[in-house]
C-alpha cells in the first residue's frame, strides 16, 4: 500500500513510489522509490530501494536499502546493509551490519561494526571501525581507531592517530583464532602517532611509531619514538629528521 | 602544472615546514591542498609523494598566517572559491590564454563591455568559440545561440541541456532543448549544430583549474 500525501510518502508491505521531495518516506516492508529522493527523515524497516540520488537530513535503515545514485545528508544510521552506488556524504555515519560506496565516502564521523566497503577514497574526522574495511584509495582520518575483526585492506591510510588494534576475543580457542584471521594490508601508513597489530604494508611513516604483534612492514621511516613488538617483523628502520 | 618545476618530497617538506602529517592530511581532507598537488612517485623505497616546491611552500605559509582568524572551510573557499562566486578579469583571461581575445571581443561586441567577469559569461564564452570554431555556423546565428542561452541561462543552470540550431532552407532556428533528447528534423530541415552544455561547462571547469593553478 503507498500511501502519499502531501508532504510525506508511507509504503506498508510492498509498493512503489515515484521520488520527489518530502519531510517523510517510510517504507515498512518492501518498497522501491523509482526516482531521485529529497526528504528531511528517511526510514526503512524491512527493504527498500531509490532508483536514484537520495538526499535525506535523517535516514534509518533497519534492514537492507540500495540507492542507485549518491547518497547525501546529515546523519545515516544503518543496522543491517546499505549499498550507495554513487559517493556519499553526511555528518555522522553509524552502521551496524555493513555499508557498500561504489564512489567515495565524506562524514565527519564514521562508526562502524561490521564491514565497510569503500571504492574510491575516505575521509573522516573520526573514523572508527570494530571489524573490516576494505578501501581502494586513500583513508584519510584525523582519529583512526579500528579493532580488526576479520581481513581488512586500503591502499592508503593517513592522519593524525592511527591505531588499528586487534580484536580481542578470548572466548574462543586457538583452533577458531587459526580460522579466522585479522590483519590489515595497506600500501603506506602515516600518521603522527602510529600503533599497529597485524598489519602488512610497505612503508609505515611517523613521529612516533609502535609496530606490535604479528606486522610485517618493509620500512618503517620515524623521526620520534619506536617500539616493536618482538615478534613484529620489520626489514628496515630508518630515522628521520633532527639527525641534520 | 609547469614541467620543470622543482618538486619535494613530502618528508623533506614536513621536515622544511614543521607541519605533522595529521595537518597535512587535514588540510588535505579540507581541500586547502589541490589533489593535483600530491605527485606520486616510485622511488627505491617505494612510492613516494612530492609536492611543487614553491607553490606548496606558499600555499602552507598562507594557511599557517591566516588559520588562526578564519575556519579550515573559510581558507577552502579562499583557495579554490565556488564557481558561481568566482570572478574573472577579462585582460588576465586572454593574457593566460584561457580564452582567447578574438572570442572576447566578439562577446562584448553582443552583450556590452564587461567586467569583471563571471562563470555565467565564461561559459557563454566557450559556447561561442564551439560555435564559431567548427565554420559551419555565420556570425549571426552564432549570436542568436547566444541571446537563447542568456535569456535562458537560469533555467539551465546545472541540467543536461542542449543548445541547437537549425536550418530549413537558408532560414536558421535556435532552440534550446532541457534535456538531451534525441531530436528529428524534416527533411528539408538541417541540424547544423548541437551544443551540450553539460559538456561545455566541463570545459569551463578545465580551464578555470588551469587558471587557478597554472
Amino acid at each position: 500500500m503507498v500511501d502519499q500525501s502531501k508532504n510525506s510518502v508511507k509504503i506498508s508491505g510492498a509498493g512503489t513510489s515515484p521520488g520527489g521531495s518530502f519531510d517523510s518516506v517510510v517504507i515498512n516492508g518492501s518498497g522501491r522509490i523509482s526516482g531521485a529522493l529529497e526528504c528531511i527523515s528517511f526510514v526503512t524497516n524491512g527493504s527498500s530501494s531509490v532508483d536514484g540520488a537520495i538526499r535525506a537530513e535523517e535516514a534509518t535503515i533497519n534492514g537492507t536499502t540500495s540507492i542507485r545514485g549518491g547518497a547525501t545528508g546529515d546523519r545515516y544510521e544503518v543496522n543491517g546493509s546499505m549499498l550507495v552506488e554513487g559517493d556519499m556524504s553526511g555528518t555522522r555515519l553509524r552502521v551496524s551490519g555493513s555499508l557498500a560506496v561504489r564512489g567515495s565516502l565524506s562524514a565527519e564521523e564514521i562508526v562502524t561494526r561490521g564491514s565497510l566497503h569503500v571504492d574510491r577514497n575516505c575521509d573522516a574526522e573520526q573514523f572508527k571501525v570494530e571489524g573490516a574495511f576494505h578501501i581502494k584509495g586513500l583513508l584519510n582520518a584525523d582519529q583512526i581507531d579500528v579493532k580488526l575483526d576479520g581481513q581488512s585492506e586500503a591502499k592508503e591510510i593517513g592522519g593524525e592517530t592511527i591505531r588499528i588494534l586487534a580484536k580481542r576475543r578470548e572466548k574462543i580457542n586457538w583452533f577458531m583464532r587459526m580460522l579466522r584471521q585479522s590483519g590489515l594490508e595497506a600500501d603506506t601508513i602515516e600518521g603522527d602517532q602510529v600503533e599497529l597489530e597485524y598489519t602488512k604494508a610497505s612503508v609505515v611513516r611517523g613521529k612516533s611509531v609502535w609496530i606490535g604483534s604479528g606486522c610485517e612492514i618493509g620500512l618503517v621511516e620515524v623521526e620520534g619514538d619506536y617500539r616493536a613488538a618482538e615478534d613484529a617483523r620489520v626489514a628496515e628502520v630508518r630515522r628521520i629528521g633532527g639527525e641534520q | 602544472m609547469p614541467m620543470d618545476e622543482e618538486l619535494i618530497s613530502k618528508k623533506d617538506l614536513l621536515k622544511l615546514t614543521g607541519i605533522s602529517y595529521g595537518q597535512l592530511y587535514r588540510w588535505k581532507r579540507k581541500n586547502l591542498i589541490p589533489e593535483e598537488w600530491f605527485i606520486r612517485k616510485s622511488t627505491f623505497t617505494g612510492q613516494e609523494t612530492f609536492f611543487p616546491k614553491q607553490r606548496m611552500l606558499a600555499r602552507i605559509d598562507k594557511i599557517l598566517h591566516m588559520k588562526d582568524e578564519r575556519s579550515l572551510d573559510e581558507l577552502a573557499d579562499l583557495f579554490s572559491p565556488r564557481l558561481e562566486r568566482m570572478t574573472f578579469e577579462p585582460r588576465e583571461l586572454i593574457e593566460r590564454n584561457i580564452v582567447s581575445r578574438v572570442m572576447v571581443d566578439r562577446y562584448f561586441e553582443l552583450f556590452g563591455e564587461k567586467s569583471p567577469l563571471g562563470i555565467d559569461d565564461l561559459l557563454a564564452i566557450l559556447v561561442l568559440e564551439e560555435s564559431l570554431a567548427s565554420g559551419e555556423l555565420t556570425a549571426d546565428e552564432c549570436a542568436m545561440l547566444l541571446q537563447l542561452l542568456d535569456e535562458h541561462m537560469e533555467r539551465v543552470k546545472g541540467q543536461e541541456a542542449e543548445l541547437i540550431l537549425l536550418r530549413k532552407l537558408g532560414i536558421s532556428t535556435a532552440l534550446l532543448a532541457d534535456r538531451a533528447n534525441a531530436v528529428q528534423a524534416d527533411r528539408e530541415t538541417r541540424i547544423v549544430k548541437r551544443i551540450p552544455l553539460a559538456s561545455v561547462m566541463e570545459q569551463v571547469k578545465i580551464r578555470v583549474n588551469e587558471w587557478r593553478n597554472g
